[in-house]
């Protein structure tokens, strides 16, 4: 009975915080502030779900936003070389997949903890991506932006990259064998070596995951942006791992989903700043409001977890 | 709440026939002996071998004043770091820290708020109630890991976060920049040829090295640090040591944040969060194990000098900033490198 | 069918200088299963270890279906079709049924799981072990007889040729149990060895075809299990000569005075699914024993003493007075002292010298004002570690030390505080035999000067040799009271085994 209630608890969040915004503004619940809302957090989206990813397997990713950022800056840099939008689509989950090799080398091969490692990462690849834009602002081609303005049926396409990434997430997490070993490596990697599992092949594997998600959310904000900045993509992993974990997943590895928990976390962030923006709230209170939604997810998960361990 | 690492204890066939008879009289070339745990000083040396010719300037004596002159602060922040680790957490929230102490100590100080009474502005109880900040705010950074048993560097980062967001919605971004002309002639005075800050360092480092090998509380340190478990068993007040272990990390980051406010004129409400990786670069290469357990007050010394003498090489090499940041996170990586090797090696004989 | 599938030859074992399989030399014919008992620490769960490939052998050899058989790990062993069901559960509370039992190989279709084989697969593995339940349902809402027999089906499903089972009835019901031998019956006519651990003599009786009897290390008995009974057993398993091994005490005529309240009690101490309303008393210069099998709650008990533990009813006492709020800190105070069962985990500092080992429970005594006095702690710690003949280098970091010597420290620590309660738990583990009598006249010492002592050993001439008095504990109870004229070891295992198979 309770599990299922906290099971649920995510989507009653999202109402209650939805109603409150409603109740303080009337622009909040509008079909295109809706709309507006979703198309924000499809970005977040996709970034929460590889996040979810790394945390069902124990491990973390303090390097989303830098990834996002490298990821960028490097299609960025093709697309004003070579004028060719299909090579920067191409680049950007190529890019991101040597990233998280990297990162799943340095974890598993190399034996650091997985915060550590990412987190020196962090610098490091904003650093490299600095170095590419040589930290100026590079504004891209309007055929490249365009994508953000473009419909799948009807739908906006960042909404439908998003879909179809968090999709495939929970196919391979629910359906696939990688991904339910994955959980059982969350939940005890020495008994899942013992059940026969390739654990530093999966912790690997999963890194690589995170990383063409960096890349596919970079996509994403890269299109309705339409410049990469030197800050794109910072402090973004604060909100993927406040929205993988409202979203339900457990810092402790084994628990989580990817749809619906890290849409709903995604969703429940993004309409935070969202609600924030419609009442006019104060901008410079928002990092210190970042901050105090992640306090609240980890104590969300430490109450969660402590209540199931002694059950 | 110390953080869990769970290396595969694959059993190892090769190690299982030692008998402990061999283990304890294992004979090692004195040259790896002398080397062993000193992995930081040896890349040190090699480096500075390696980049001499290129920047020769180095070894003027103005270039060794400013790497001492700007190791200063470093080092403070860098002694606070190294009780987090020594206990097996870690201390994101240098940055924040910082910030919150630099913005509350001179907005204090140059009274900008109303509702403070004259008296507030008195330098010497806002340096107070700054570095109290910092203490308060470590202690709660410490009730969570302890009392909760959250994850040390979640908690850390998402405080990082709040105290960072609160100077800046404190200030709306802007710079306090007026303080006063006595008060900061005061904190750039010279004795000895050497700067107040780093004179302060130093006795910082003095009080960090008698604390760790003389005090009650050093030696909780790293019994809790070691084996956390062990402490409580046999009676030490684990909670209370890392309580007062986070303490004193964010009463030494805000007393950083004091130097580095006197030595910039002005409190910035967003302060680079690199100073991060130089803070937990130098406390590693000093020695601090980064699973706990490990740390000396003189390495942490020789630790910051190691960064800021990389720092200072690579202004002089003229690199640009993004480079910076790439050599800095890298020596983190190679730092944890080592550190993990060298747990990954204790971990076999254990199992020997 | 007669052909040998598992062949050991003069297997051996060391841990240091323990030697805990000594030239184990027997064989496993296809199509048989073997019964193999012993008292606890007597090598069975060594040899398992080895044969799951966990361990690896000293020396002698294996050899499985005429071919040299060393596994590196367990995967390896489980690929050669030797397959372990542990005590412990490995399983995984988050994912299925089906799951849990394909984990390392789930069948693959395109991209994904061909669930609908998983389905079946697993269906049909649980008709075999007989557990109705749907393949589907997570692992977590399972009882633990359930998901030991998830544990049996993982076991089966590879085919195994030889499949080892430690204790597996222990959480399994009654008919759940019969469906197990029935299981074993089934896989034997299909020509599979089984290997069946258990302290349920009659059950391996009844179901084995061979029963070997080991005793530290060795095997006492190896015959078919027609021509055994039950005491016959008991006798191969405790038969051991006694060692010269324990220093003679005194004894204390003045001990027992019904008017003095004992140093300390236990009233009625209870804690759900575990220990269940047990009270003893220990008084002054006493040694008193807990003996029991494995599992049988005496670590726990300890553990709630010391208050690491919940209690849900019962108290403690100190000469009379009841302790409520108890910790370990408080404990110290009040002069108790624990040695803990894993000294790695629990007892000591591995990358600390031995004084600080020493002092680690002192160092409030030997400061000032929060100032150390180095030089009269250091001087005590030496004092205590000549006094317990610690050898070795006190330099180096203690875990180059070698078990005894680690074990002394951590009696040092606890001996430098003068302890007036000491709870001992397995204090001679993984200890060398030297040290060990070193430890056991350590012991008595402080018994004599008047140190309350509970001891818990799985080792009975231990508890023979040193205790005034023994308490047995079967399922968390206290099943017998032993004073020292009774002492045996058969008297022991008769009241830690379970009552009903011993006619």
């Amino acid at each position: 009975m309770t599990r299922k209630l906290v099971a649920q608890l995510p989507f009653i969040v999202l109402l209650v915080v939805a109603f409150t915004f409603s109740l303080l503004t009337p622009k909040f619940a509008t079909t295109a502030n809706a709309a507006n809302l979703l198309t924000q957090a499809s970005s977040a989206a996709v970034l929460a779900g590889g996040m979810s990813f790394v945390l069902l397997a124990s491990c973390i990713d303090l390097s989303v936003g830098s990834q996002m950022f490298f990821a960028a800056a490097v299609a960025g840099k093709l697309l004003l070389a070579y004028e060719s939008v299909p090579l920067a689509i191409v680049a950007m989950p190529l890019v991101g997949v040597c990233c998280g090799a990297v990162h799943g080398l340095l974890v598993t091969w190399a034996g650091l903890a997985p915060f550590i490692a990412t987190m020196a990462s962090l610098f490091v690849l904003r650093g490299a991506g600095l170095w590419l834009t040589e930290t100026r602002a590079m504004n891209l081609p309007a055929e490249f932006t365009g994508y953000a303005d473009a419909t799948v049926a009807g739908f906006p396409l960042p909404i439908v990259i998003a879909c179809v990434t968090l999709l495939a997430l929970t196919y391979l997490h629910r359906r696939t064998a990688f991904g339910r070993q994955i959980v059982a490596i969350g939940h005890d990697r020495e008994e899942a070596y013992k059940a026969g599992i390739n654990c530093s092949r999966t912790i690997w594997q999963v890194y690589l995951v995170s990383g063409v998600c960096c890349a596919i959310a970079g996509f994403i904000s890269l299109t309705q942006l339409g410049t990469v900045s030197p800050s794109f993509g910072r402090d973004r992993e604060f909100n993927a791992i406040a929205a993988a974990v409202l979203g339900g997943t457990s810092l402790s590895g084994g628990t989580g989903s990817i749809l619906p928990g890290a849409a709903i976390g995604a969703i429940l962030v993004t309409m935070v700043f969202n609600g924030l923006n419609l009442i006019d709230a104060n901008p410079y209170t928002y990092p210190l409001i970042t901050g105090t939604v992640i306090l609240f997810a980890i104590l969300c998960d430490a109450v969660r977890h402590r209540h199931f361990a002694t059950r | 709440m110390v953080r869990t690492s769970s290396p595969l204890t694959a059993p190892s066939r090769h190690t299982s026939s030692h008998t402990p008879g061999q283990i304890e009289q294992r004979s090692e070339h004195p040259l790896l002996a002398a080397l062993r745990g000193r992995t930081g000083v040896f890349c040190i040396a090699l480096y500075l071998l390696c980049i001499y010719p290129f920047c020769p300037e180095l070894a003027s004596t103005g270039q060794v004043l400013a790497v001492v002159h700007n190791a200063a602060p470093l080092l403070v922040l860098a002694l606070g770091q190294t009780f987090v680790l020594l206990l097996g957490g870690i201390d994101l929230s240098v940055s924040g820290v910082i910030a919150l102490v630099s913005i509350i100590s001179a907005s204090f100080i140059t009274r900008q708020w109303a509702w403070a009474p004259a008296w507030t502005a008195e330098p010497s109880l806002s340096i107070a109630a700054g570095l109290l900040l910092g203490a308060v705010i470590g202690a709660v950074h410490g009730f969570a890991v302890s009392v909760l048993s959250l994850p040390a560097f979640l908690v850390t980062m998402s405080s990082m976060m709040i105290l960072g967001g609160a100077a800046v919605w404190i200030t709306h971004g802007e710079r306090i920049g007026d303080l006063p002309i006595p008060l900061l002639d005061a904190a750039q005075r010279h004795y000895f040829g050497l700067d107040i800050s780093v004179w302060i360092a130093i006795s910082l480092a003095l009080v960090a090295l008698i604390v760790l090998r003389r005090t009650l509380w050093g030696q909780w340190l790293f019994a809790v640090g070691q084996n956390a478990r062990a402490a409580y068993l046999a009676g030490c007040p684990v909670t209370w040591v890392l309580i007062s272990g986070f303490a004193w990390c964010g009463a030494c980051s805000a007393l950083a944040a004091l130097l580095y406010t006197a030595r910039m004129e002005t409190a910035s409400p967003t302060f680079p969060g690199e100073i991060l990786l130089d803070a937990i670069g130098a406390a590693v290469i000093g020695g601090t194990s980064l699973s706990g357990g490990a740390a000396s007050a003189l390495g942490v010394v020789g630790g910051t000098l190691a960064i800021s003498l990389m720092a200072q090489s690579l202004t002089l090499l003229n690199l640009a900033h993004w480079h910076v940041l790439m050599a800095k996170g890298s020596v983190i990586l190679l730092a944890a490198f080592f550190d993990a090797r060298r747990r990954a090696a204790s971990a076999a004989e254990l199992r020997s | 069918m007669s052909e040998t599938l598992l062949a050991c030859r003069n297997v051996r074992k060391q841990f240091g200088s323990t030697v805990v399989l000594n030239d184990m030399t027997v064989s496993v014919p296809s199509g048989t299963v073997l019964g193999l008992v012993g008292e606890n620490g007597a090598g069975k769960s060594t040899f398992l270890n080895i044969l799951g490939g966990v361990l690896a052998p000293d020396g002698g050899e294996i050899e499985l279906q005429g071919r040299r058989y060393t596994p590196a790990n367990p995967i390896a062993a489980a690929r050669a079709g030797v397959r372990v069901v542990h005590q412990e559960l490995n399983l995984f509370p988050n994912l299925t049924i089906a799951e849990n039992l394909f984990l390392d190989e789930l069948p693959a279709r395109w991209f994904g799981i061909d669930r609908a084989r998983l389905q079946r697969e697993a269906t049909d593995m649980l008709r075999r072990v007989g557990l109705r339940r749907d393949a589907r349902s997570l692992i977590r809402d399972l009882s633990p007889g359930a998901r030991q027999l998830i544990e049996i089906g993982r076991a089966l499903r590879t085919g195994a040729k030889l499949i080892v089972f430690d204790e597996p009835t222990t959480s399994l019901t009654t008919p759940e149990s019969e469906h197990l031998f029935e299981l074993i019956r089934e896989l034997r006519s299909q020509g599979a060895s089984i290997i069946y651990v258990s302290h349920n003599l009659s059950d391996v009786l009844r179901l084995a075809d061979n029963v070997l009897v080991l005793r530290d290390g060795v095997v006492q008995t190896l015959d078919a299990a027609t021509n055994l009974n039950e005491s016959v057993l008991i006798r191969a398993m405790v038969g051991r000569e006694m060692t010269q091994l324990f220093p003679r005490r005194q004894p204390q005529p003045e001990r027992r005075e019904a008017s003095r309240p004992a140093t300390l009690e236990l009233r009625g101490l209870t804690r759900r699914n575990c220990i269940h309303d047990v009270s003893l008393r220990v008084d002054a210069g006493e040694i008193v024993g807990l003996a029991g099998l494995m599992g049988s709650g005496r670590t726990e008990l300890l553990k709630m003493i010391y208050g690491l533990d919940a209690t849900d009813a019962g108290e403690v006492l100190v000469d009379g007075v009841p302790y409520r709020r108890r910790c370990p800190r408080g404990w110290i105070k009040r002069g108790m002292a624990f040695v803990t069962e894993d000294r790695r985990q629990d007892g000591l500092l591995l990358d600390s010298n031995a004084r600080d080992n020493t002092l680690l429970a002192s160092w409030r005594q030997y400061s000032v004002g929060g100032w150390l006095q180095r030089r009269r702690a250091s001087q005590a710690a030496t004092q205590i570690q000549d006094e317990l003949l610690l050898r070795g280098d006190r330099r180096v970091i203690v875990r180059r030390l070698s078990g005894g010597n680690q074990q002394k420290l951590v009696f040092a620590k606890w001996g430098l505080r003068k302890p007036r309660i000491l709870l001992l738990d397995e204090p001679t583990r993984g200890v060398d035999v030297g040290a060990k009598m070193e430890l056991y006249s350590t012991i008595c010492r402080l018994a004599d000067a008047g140190t309350a002592v509970l001891l818990v050993s799985s080792e009975q001439e231990e508890l023979i040799g040193l205790c005034d008095r023994l308490h047995v504990m079967r399922s968390g109870k206290l099943v017998a009271e032993l004073q020292r004229a009774e002492f045996s070891n058969e008297q022991i295992l008769r009241h830690a085994l379970d009552p009903e198979q011993i006619a």
